[in-house]
């Protein structure tokens, strides 16, 4: 697959836009709400699903301790255990590895 | 929400299905004496249990619930006891239409269903703990 020359300059200033405003091309932008709109995509990702992961935690803690009153259903309970076990391992594999890129950001020499 | 954390609500709603159905069979099992009093009452009555696929609004999956628990329409045993309070003038009692070996094999059925459930619960547990290795 050859590469077009002619690439019109327009289109891709236009492409580019729409990239920085997407919050993809965060490297060269140099102000700060453009700097928010590059991390708006990963950290709403992120909030999203601590957002989901809190509350699966929570209705499994309630559900727990009605299994333990004997007012709940055991497949219930059991299944909503594991539905926030499965979401907080999730959530700490992500902290961990964003924990890691900053600290390995940290490490570089100046 | 993910696919594989809705499969693991599909097989709990399966368990729960099947549970039910157990419950059933044990009922009919435990009640397969129970004769009536009185000459003109009717014995008990084999429950049966159907299910039905239900769309939840929320996730958008089809789930199983528990439909109406009928009852099994069947003519009703007779049994030959003169002595017993609720016999005849012919001296037959009419006793519960409950075959305690067909409520075995239901039991057994429902055992492997449940057991069926819960294999898929357990593969979509698994796959969802390999994808999360991914990130260690």
């Amino acid at each position: 697959m050859a590469i077009n020359p002619n690439v019109n300059i327009a289109q891709a200033t236009q492409l580019y836009n729409q990239a920085q405003q997407s919050g993809i091309a965060t490297d060269t932008i140099p102000a700060q709400d453009s700097q928010a709109a590059g991390q708006g995509a990963f950290s709403s990702l992120v909030t999203g699903y601590l957002d989901q992961a809190t509350k699966l935690g929570q209705s499994s803690e309630q559900l727990a301790i009605q299994g333990i009153q004997g007012q709940a259903n055991l497949t219930d309970v059991v299944t909503a255990v594991n539905e926030a076990e499965v979401t907080l391992q999730t959530v700490v594999a992500v902290r961990d590895k964003v924990v890691e890129a900053y600290r390995e950001i940290l490490r570089m020499p100046m | 929400m993910d696919d594989l954390l809705k499969t693991l609500r599909i097989s709990a709603a399966g368990m729960k299905a099947q549970g039910t159905r157990l419950r059933i069979v044990s009922e009919n099992v435990a009640n397969a004496d129970s004769l009536p009093t009185q000459p003109g009452d009717t014995p008990y009555r084999r429950k049966v249990v159907t299910f039905r696929n239900e769309l939840d609004r929320a996730t958008g999956i089809d789930t199983v619930k528990v439909g109406r628990i009928q009852t099994d329409r069947s003519e009703f045993q007779k049994r030959y006891d003169p002595s017993h309070p609720a016999a005849g003038p012919d001296g037959y009692v009419l006793a519960p239409n409950v075959n305690t070996l067909v409520e075995m094999m239901d039991m057994r059925e429902a055992q492997r269903s449940y057991e069926a459930n819960l294999n898929v619960l357990k593969s979509s547990k698994t796959m969802l703990q390999q994808t999360i290795s991914l990130l260690r």
